[in-house]
């Protein structure tokens, strides 16, 4: 037995276990809560929408986390060489692959929604609570709708009731 | 009538006695020895020490700081993640351009006396002139410098996260200073909880680097090192703000004197003064 499978079997015990019972998780759960309900808003044109143009990586992390596994796996078992090279292949593949996503995410995401979202009738708006922060951009239909301090639920409230016709004026409840 | 000289006698006695009942007294201080001075009254004084505050937090530095900088710097914290995010993507330019971007195909190997070793590919002219050579030792100064091997994808995660602690401590720390509405407790609490959150993120950068050496491919750790610090960074602030875990954290501490003060009331955290046997001896 060489030294990369008593490695492989070491990667085994401690550091797979984690990354697929704690991490993949963490990373699921973020694409659940945030990136699926965003991409919903977005294809129903919601009154609001808070945009974390970090959200699009959780995906391309728990696919890569696959090969990546898989590949520790072969090494630990061992398999045939054939075998072992495809899934080092894919996993260099995918981890190469996140290195644009991870530009696209922290730099070209926002100027694209800069020039995407006025199109649709949105109107950026960083006065909404846990704003300012370089996590997310939030957009909304109707500019009045942008307080200080208030809540997305808030927002959705307004819409509500605007769409009752019955929608108080924005600035009349007291700020959060 | 009165003479002159009695008359003069007279307003100098009122002046002298004038100035006998409005002395004082003026200490030119250092402005050091002034702070030590005031550091020294505020330990004993929170009356003091709360007027100091709001002097400070009233000046226009402070107000700035409030209205502008800390908002912008520290609202959502994301100075850790970001700080490491920047030191992982300049290290890997600095790599693929010392490699030549022909160098991707770089691995990873073992030489025959067991040791890890890591072998350049690529055309020996397009690297840079300290990578004259074909294979190194995975603990050479370069390749550790480069982030190439286990031993450099440490020393890079350590040096982002302590970049990162560095510049939170620090804007959290003059927002102390400069903010009279913040207390000790959302100082603690904060960076208590952005430092675990970095911490978090680096650790799960770490073991999908850790998992990636298998590959034996050289620069694949550096890369899923840096993703995923910053994937898991966004994550767990989106953990934070779902669950209001720094909020919570500060509330509990806020809780504590009054939590251990009642247990200690029931339980071993006092003394009691009006116990009167010690094994056995009576008092």
């Amino acid at each position: 037995m060489n030294q990369a499978t008593r490695d492989a079997r070491k990667l085994l015990v401690w550091n797979i276990p984690i990354i697929v019972f704690l991490m993949t998780p963490l990373f699921v759960w973020f694409i659940v809560i945030e990136l699926l309900p965003t991409l919903n808003d977005m294809i129903n044109g919601a009154a609001v929408l808070r945009i974390y143009a970090g959200s699009v990586m959780a995906p391309l992390v728990v696919i890569t986390t696959i090969p990546l596994v898989a590949t520790v796996v072969f090494k630990a078992i061992p398999v045939s060489d054939a075998l072992f090279k495809k899934s080092v292949w894919l996993t260099t593949v995918l981890g190469f692959s996140m290195v644009p996503c991870l530009i696209f995410a922290a730099v070209i995401a926002r100027p694209l929604q800069q020039y995407y979202f006025p199109k649709h009738g949105y109107t950026q708006c960083d006065q909404l609570h846990g704003n300012p922060t370089m996590w997310f951009t939030d957009w909304v239909k109707n500019p009045a709708w942008c307080v200080r301090g208030k809540d997305l639920s808030w927002v959705f409230e307004q819409a509500r009731l605007a769409r009752e016709g019955a929608a108080p004026s924005p600035n009349a409840s007291p700020v959060k | 009538m009165m003479f002159p000289a009695a008359n003069n006698a007279l307003a100098e006695l009122a002046a002298r006695q004038s100035m006998e009942s409005n002395q004082t007294q003026v200490i030119v201080l250092t402005p050091a020895d002034f702070v030590s001075i005031l550091q020294d009254k505020t330990k004993n004084n929170p009356a003091l020490e709360t007027n100091v505050r709001k002097v400070i937090a009233g000046t226009e530095l402070a107000k700035y700081w409030k209205s502008t900088v800390y908002p912008n710097a520290s609202n959502t914290p994301w100075v850790i993640p970001a700080s490491q995010t920047v030191v992982d993507g300049v290290l890997i330019s600095k790599t693929l351009l010392a490699l030549g971007f022909a160098g991707f195909g770089s691995s990873v190997s073992v030489n025959s006396a067991g040791n890890p070793i890591i072998i350049l590919k690529g055309y020996l002219g397009l690297r840079d002139a300290f990578l004259r050579g074909t294979t190194f030792l995975a603990t050479n100064p370069k390749m550790i410098q480069m982030g190439l091997g286990m031993r450099g994808i440490s020393n890079v995660a350590k040096g982002g996260f302590m970049l990162g602690l560095v510049v939170s401590v620090g804007i959290e720390s003059i927002d102390f200073i400069l903010n009279d509405e913040k207390t000790m407790y959302d100082l603690v609490g904060a960076i208590g909880v952005e430092a675990v959150k970095g911490g978090l993120a680096v650790a799960a950068g770490m073991l999908f680097a850790a998992a990636a050496g298998i590959t034996t491919v050289a620069v694949l750790p550096l890369m899923l090192l840096a993703v995923v610090t910053f994937a898991a960074g966004v994550a767990l602030n989106r953990l934070d703000s779902h669950f209001q875990i720094k909020e919570a954290v500060i509330a509990a501490l806020k809780e504590l004197p009054e939590t251990v003060g009642a247990a200690g009331r029931k339980q071993a955290y006092l003394f009691d003064v009006n116990f009167k046997r010690w094994v056995g001896r009576q008092y």
